[in-house]
């Protein structure tokens, strides 16, 4: 029981992570951002929303404060949270409403003056609806027929309401070249990260997976301009590290949103363990990074096309398109096994997960199966099923070697 | 008609025989029979025989599209008969076979495990709406795997009341053209929707109707013939002509019923039902306990527009339905307003308490639940939340025993 309540405390403070020494001064930079999108007394507005679907172009082109809203909360605010969603809702939707909660809630959402949501998981949908109790909230239709020429149409309709929506909030218009300018300064974000990324295609990564999410976790953060001076350095710093070092198990995390704050799988596998996350296939790791928005013609339809042609999350269709995804990158970082993680209740991840699953062994890669939530009590049982299924792949590597050798 | 002797209780204490009229009873009820007679004509193997014949039958396209459905001479099934027969062994393979995790819902796990199962059937269409359900989303793309032709009307969502776009209407009118392509290889007969659309409309008048009607005569159709009544409003069952037949001979009756010059006076405990109930056995809990439903919030009489062109009048319902709450998780109905039709419900009937029903697992309608159990309480109003399943068997001990205590308290 003592054990219990120290871990609740432990999660409720939610400690800066052990990240990479290089890593920390963004960490700080992230820090002090959130800190004054709290405390700072301005006439900015301050929009918050949930999915990697939301184009912040359009919400940087307004000069308003912005912000991904994708923490994972501490029990106590999951536990806000499902005093509407019961128990079936997964602990990410239930984080976004306890969030919000006007005395238990966190400051950060409560500093939101609006939140938009383009309608991803049915979940989300309903989540939406009762925080527009809280605060006023404006919800957006996101397709799923995502290779549909009217799909597509339709939503660059959606875009441009969404536009005109931020643009009322902000007080002041947004031109197509104002869209323009804002496509160029995130594109270039969004190939520094997966630039970042493939720095982890080394044998012996200058990066670990949980100092990607960092970066990651500043891209939803941080107002471009600041991540791009940032970042730039960093990288330079990362790439002259020397590739040298024992190759360490390299694993892809897959499934469901991994939120911020949300690490104790990765400090699992790369603190506990020693093994090494080098790509992750979710929504808040390298997934929104492996493609760019079009630079050219209509910027409206440029975000439409870019978005929805960005990797999949499940809801969309076809799955296949999704499920093709994660091989694709389990192959290109050549990983040697795969923990597929899904949020209890999460629709998009748990049903279909047999087809995540099947086709990554049918490309002869090992999977562990893991339903998860926020809770910490079931650290010991998740360290044992982790620490099996890095062995059986350690073994597996010595497997490969003997047969080389035998082959040789 | 015969006459019974019954004793006037209200006669200081004089006992004297009182000469009445023979009701009409439940039993009796032809129109009843008929309906009982038409909703088991739609049975799983009765659909599964048409579709033989030749007959062109799509799972799914039940609801605010039937209209459309129909034009293209298509006989729409609803998703419930998925689970109306071995339910259990259906759910069995959905976590077996699929390995859909065990904490969702029932349905959805019936529906894809009997999709398995009936694999080899004629039945390989299905038609489903994007705004709807995420697991049913989600397990229609495992049905693809046994060679099911899956189509998805793609999501587009009134976020609230009266909140329709311009762009919105006309790209589910590209979807439902869509639609109307898969199913016959050609565009929608728009003048052909439009006759459905006129027949829907009679048909909804006459649900319309019947509800009110019963609303005074609850016992006479009880809980599970009401719920055929509102299946029935929106796939007729397949066959729109008998079902309107059916609903025209009950409303009869239950006119002569409200013709009555001397009604008894109610001895039942009125009250409000809000949503679905998976479990039918649910309602002989209720009626026995001495409840009885007057007002039902579960799939609307709202008529489709017939001042618009045909495939704009079935877009204007669908979104104009889920800004008001209506017709379920099915087309992602808001859960914000449906509360609001409740309310007037439990105003009209003069209900003494509400029973919120929902699939157990069902995340939409937990959600509802609880917005609806803030709300009455505010106004005073006693709600219970009753969880089922889509399963057959008995309600639990506790089910019956929480709904027994409930109407035990109103009475």
């Amino acid at each position: 029981m003592a054990k219990t309540q120290a871990a609740r405390t432990r999660s409720a403070k939610r400690p800066a992570p052990s990240l990479s020494a290089p890593l920390l001064p963004i960490h700080a930079l992230i820090e002090a951002e959130q800190k004054a999108f709290i405390e700072t007394r301005d006439d900015v507005k301050r929009a918050g929303y949930f999915c990697a679907y939301t184009p912040p172009e359009l919400l940087n082109a307004a000069g308003l404060r912005h912000a991904r809203l994708f923490k994972a909360g501490t029990p106590e605010i999951v536990a806000e949270g499902e005093r509407f969603t019961q128990s079936v809702f997964c602990d990410f939707s239930k984080s976004c409403i306890g969030g919000f909660d006007q005395t238990a809630g966190d400051p950060f959402y409560r500093a939101v003056d609006k939140v938009y949501n383009f309608h991803t998981c049915a979940s989300m949908k309903r989540a939406s609806e009762v925080i527009e109790q809280f605060v006023p909230t404006t919800l957006l239709n996101l397709p799923r027929n995502r290779g549909d020429a009217a799909s597509r149409a339709f939503f660059r309709e959606e875009i441009v309401h969404f536009r005109d929506d931020v643009a009322a909030l902000a007080g002041r218009p947004i031109t197509e070249d104002d869209v323009h300018e804002q496509i160029l300064l995130f594109n270039k974000a969004r190939r520094l990260l997966k630039k970042f990324s493939e720095l982890r295609k080394r044998p012996y990564p200058p990066l670990s997976g949980k100092d990607f999410l960092e970066l990651v976790r500043g891209y939803y953060y941080l107002p471009p301009q600041t991540l791009l001076a940032a970042y730039e350095k960093l990288y330079r710093k990362l790439s002259r590290v020397p590739d040298d070092g024992e190759r360490p198990v390299r694993l892809m995390v897959s499934g469901s949103i991994m939120a911020d704050g949300d690490r104790r799988l990765v400090e699992l596998i790369e603190d506990e363990i020693g093994a090494r996350v080098v790509v992750e296939d979710h929504c808040t790791g390298l997934k929104p990074f492996t493609h760019t928005v079009r630079e050219t013609g209509d910027p409206f339809q440029a975000l439409a096309d870019g978005y929805l042609d960005q990797a999949p999350c499940a809801r969309m269709k076809p799955l296949d398109d999704s499920v093709n995804l994660t091989g694709g990158l389990a192959q290109e970082y050549d990983v040697e096994g795969v923990v597929y993680v899904y949020l209890k209740f999460c629709a998009c991840y748990g049903v279909t997960k047999l087809e995540f699953i099947s086709h990554l062994q049918q490309l002869g890669i090992p999977v562990l199966e893991i339903s998860s939530d926020y809770s910490s009590s079931d650290h010991g049982q998740l360290r044992t099923r982790v620490e099996a299924f890095i062995e059986v792949l350690t073994e597996r590597r010595g497997d490969r070697v003997g047969d080389t050798v035998a082959a040789d | 008609m015969g006459t019974v002797l019954e004793l006037d209780p209200g006669h200081r204490g004089r006992r004297r025989p009182v000469a009445r009229t023979r009701r009409r009873s439940p039993e009796n009820s032809k129109a009843l029979k008929a309906l009982d007679v038409l909703a088991q004509s739609h049975s799983f193997d009765g659909i599964q025989r048409e579709a033989e014949d030749g007959k062109s039958v799509i799972w799914g396209g039940f609801s605010w599209d039937s209209p459309l459905i129909y034009a293209c001479d298509t006989i729409p099934v609803g998703y419930d008969q998925l689970w109306a027969e071995d339910s259990r062994k259906s759910e069995a393979i959905a976590e077996d076979h699929f390995q859909v995790p065990g904490e969702f819902c029932s349905m959805i796990k019936a529906m894809i495990g009997r999709l398995h199962t009936d694999r080899d059937s004629k039945i390989k269409r299905v038609l489903h709406f994007g705004s709807g359900c995420e697991p049913i989303s989600a397990v229609l793309e495992l049905a693809k795997r046994d060679g099911y032709d899956i189509q998805t009307v793609d999501t587009v969502t009134a976020f609230r009341s009266a909140e329709k776009r311009d762009y919105a209407i006309a790209f589910l009118v590209h979807e439902l053209q869509r639609i109307a392509h898969w199913l016959t290889g050609k565009p929608a007969d728009e003048a052909r929707v439009g006759e459905e659309i006129r027949r829907k409309n009679q048909i909804l008048r006459k649900v319309g109707r019947t509800m009110e009607l019963r609303s005074r005569h609850p016992l006479y159709v009880q809980g599970l013939a009401t719920k055929q009544v509102i299946m029935g409003s929106m796939h007729s069952y397949g066959n729109p002509e008998a079902f309107s037949a059916v609903l025209d001979t009950l409303i009869g009756e239950l006119e002569e019923l409200d013709n009555d010059p001397a009604p008894l006076p109610p001895t039942y405990i009125p009250l409000v039902l809000a949503g679905s109930v998976g479990n039918l056995l649910l309602f002989q809990a209720i009626e026995e306990s001495n409840g009885a439903i007057l007002g039902w919030v579960y799939h609307g009489s709202h008529e489709y527009r017939e001042d618009v062109p045909p495939l704009e009048s079935l877009a204007h319902f669908v979104l104009d339905a889920q800004g008001r709450g209506d017709l379920g998780e099915a087309v992602g109905a808001s859960v914000a307003y449906r509360r609001i039709a409740v309310e007037e419900e439990v105003r009209r009937t003069g209900a003494r308490g509400i029973i919120s029903s929902s699939i157990t697992g069902c995340p939409y309608a937990s959600l509802m639940q609880q917005l609806e159990r803030d709300h009455f309480k505010q106004l005073g109003i006693p709600l219970i939340a009753l969880e089922t399943d889509v399963h057959r068997e008995p309600p639990t001990e506790e089910q019956i025993m929480r709904v027994k205590a409930f109407i035990e308290m109103l009475s």
